[in-house]
């Protein structure tokens, strides 16, 4: 089975889209993991499961009914049918990334925390090290303003043969990973 | 509608900087800035790195001054279009002019529009358009006689007689064989109106837009300006720009200006504000 991880930056959805591309170079890499994710089912139209965080209480009460792990995901391949927290099928997309605190100028400001905290994650997504995804410091993650995270988790029994870091990067003090994973079923 | 000037074709959600550039020693704005050949040709060169889609050539000044009879209103603006259309093949070049006989020459050296500011003065203008498949801007001036100030002008309405007047204009240039999607229309600000009448016509702008036909406005530094914030030429720019706005959320297409950074700028956010054209670059808050 074949995971893909990426980040939840809202930049991603065609409604947020300006003249330039602010993620020209994110933007290419999600497209590249995307289109490897259906490599082996072109045209793909059946169900797919995405893996995100859900609406929170705050969003609930604005009226937003889709949380944007799901509307990233339609975005991305339109022509799938996407649900949610479904379990792992033969392609999963998983929307996370790193802490939104690594700079001044971040959305979150500046944590000290922000560098460690994602340099962990960013290994064990390298590596393709499930174990260590599965101790992640959620608490601290939530204090950090990363997002995803849980489902980040969700892989720690997954027995991972191949893993590949597409992307990794900062550009507006979130870290972003594109991350390409194989499994055994 | 495409809108095709000449040469040129521009979409139809697309707004358009048309630059003044004045061949004359006693324009109110430039006040001969621009008079020696060289100087209007740099004019050029400036405007067009500031992104204007349009020049507008002008050899005589709107207001009374002395006579420039055809064959000096020739010499002002023939040979230059032609030196402008060679050096930019890209720009959209238009003519200033109530004449048609300088139509027909300016048509002859690469002019893509001609801008008749004097309200069909001459009705044969129009035709030399036709002929040369040249565009054309229809304007409003109340019947007034060309470098005329107006005196006492009334009307009932004055954004009725504007839309009767560039209706009957445009209907006429459709008779003629202009191409339907090479008119123009303009209110014509400060010509044949006071003030009351300028701001009226921006007020009601929609109105003219409402018609189809592209709309071009005409308001940089002009005297209804000057007269609503009592301020001199020379201190005229915010409230041209206030007045550039109003007249782009109404829906104006081209806007006739001295000031082409600034009237871009404001013209763009506008867009940007009314859902027509997206942000230039957005990560606030989507990061």
């Amino acid at each position: 089975m074949r995971v893909l991880i990426v980040p939840g930056t809202l930049a991603l959805l065609p409604e947020y889209a300006g003249a330039d591309d602010p993620i020209l170079e994110l933007r290419a890499a999600v497209g590249a993991g995307v289109a490897w994710l259906v490599q082996d089912s072109p045209g793909l139209v059946g169900t797919v499961a995405v893996w995100g965080d859900p609406l929170t209480a705050v969003e609930k009460n604005r009226g937003l009914v889709d949380p944007a792990c799901l509307r990233i995901a339609r975005a991305l391949l339109p022509g799938a049918r996407w649900v949610t927290g479904a379990a792992i099928s033969d392609s999963l997309l998983i929307v996370a990334n790193g802490s939104a605190k690594r700079t001044e100028k971040a959305p979150g400001h500046f944590d000290e925390r922000s560098a460690d905290f994602d340099a962990v994650i960013e290994a064990a997504l390298a590596a393709g090290d499930p174990a260590a995804l599965g101790l992640i410091d959620q608490e601290l993650g939530d204090q950090l303003w990363a997002t995803g995270l849980r489902a980040l988790s969700g892989l720690a029994k997954l027995a991972i043969t191949r893993a590949q870091l597409r992307y990794a990067g900062d550009p507006y003090g979130v870290r972003y990973w594109v991350v390409s994973l194989e499994a055994a079923p | 509608m495409t809108l095709k000037l000449g040469r040129h074709e521009f979409a139809d959600d697309v707004t358009l900087m048309m630059a003044i550039v004045n061949r004359t020693p006693d324009s109110f704005f430039d006040k001969g800035a621009t008079w020696a050949e060289d100087a209007a040709f740099d004019r050029v060169a400036q405007v067009v790195a500031e992104g204007a889609e349009i020049v507008d050539i002008g050899g005589i000044k709107a207001a009374p001054g002395a006579e420039i009879d055809v064959n000096e209103e020739r010499r002002r603006v023939v040979d230059f279009v032609a030196r402008v259309r060679a050096a930019y093949p890209e720009l959209v070049i238009s003519v200033d002019t109530w004449r048609a006989e300088v139509g027909r020459a300016v048509c002859e050296a690469g002019a893509d529009l001609l801008n008749d500011a004097w309200g069909g003065h001459d009705p044969s203008l129009v035709e030399v358009a036709a002929e040369f498949g040249a565009a054309v801007v229809l304007t409003h001036t109340g019947g007034a006689t060309p470098r005329t100030r107006p005196y006492r002008v009334e009307y009932a309405d004055v954004m009725a007689d504007v839309l009767a007047s560039t209706g009957a204009q445009a209907r006429r240039a459709l008779e003629v064989g202009v191409d339907p999607a090479s008119i123009v229309i303009d209110p014509a600000h400060d010509f044949g109106k006071n003030t009351f009448h300028s701001l009226e016509v921006t007020r009601r702008l929609d109105e003219m837009v409402a018609t189809g036909w592209p709309v071009l406005v005409s308001l940089s530094n002009k005297d209804f300006v000057g007269e609503t914030l009592d301020l001199p030429v020379g201190e005229r720019l915010s409230g041209t720009l206030a007045a550039t706005a109003v007249s782009a959320l109404a829906g104006a297409r081209i806007f006739r200006v001295h000031q082409v950074v600034e009237t871009r700028q404001v013209v763009d956010m506008v867009s940007s504000i009314a859902g027509k054209r997206p942000p230039q670059r957005a990560i606030r808050g989507l990061a």
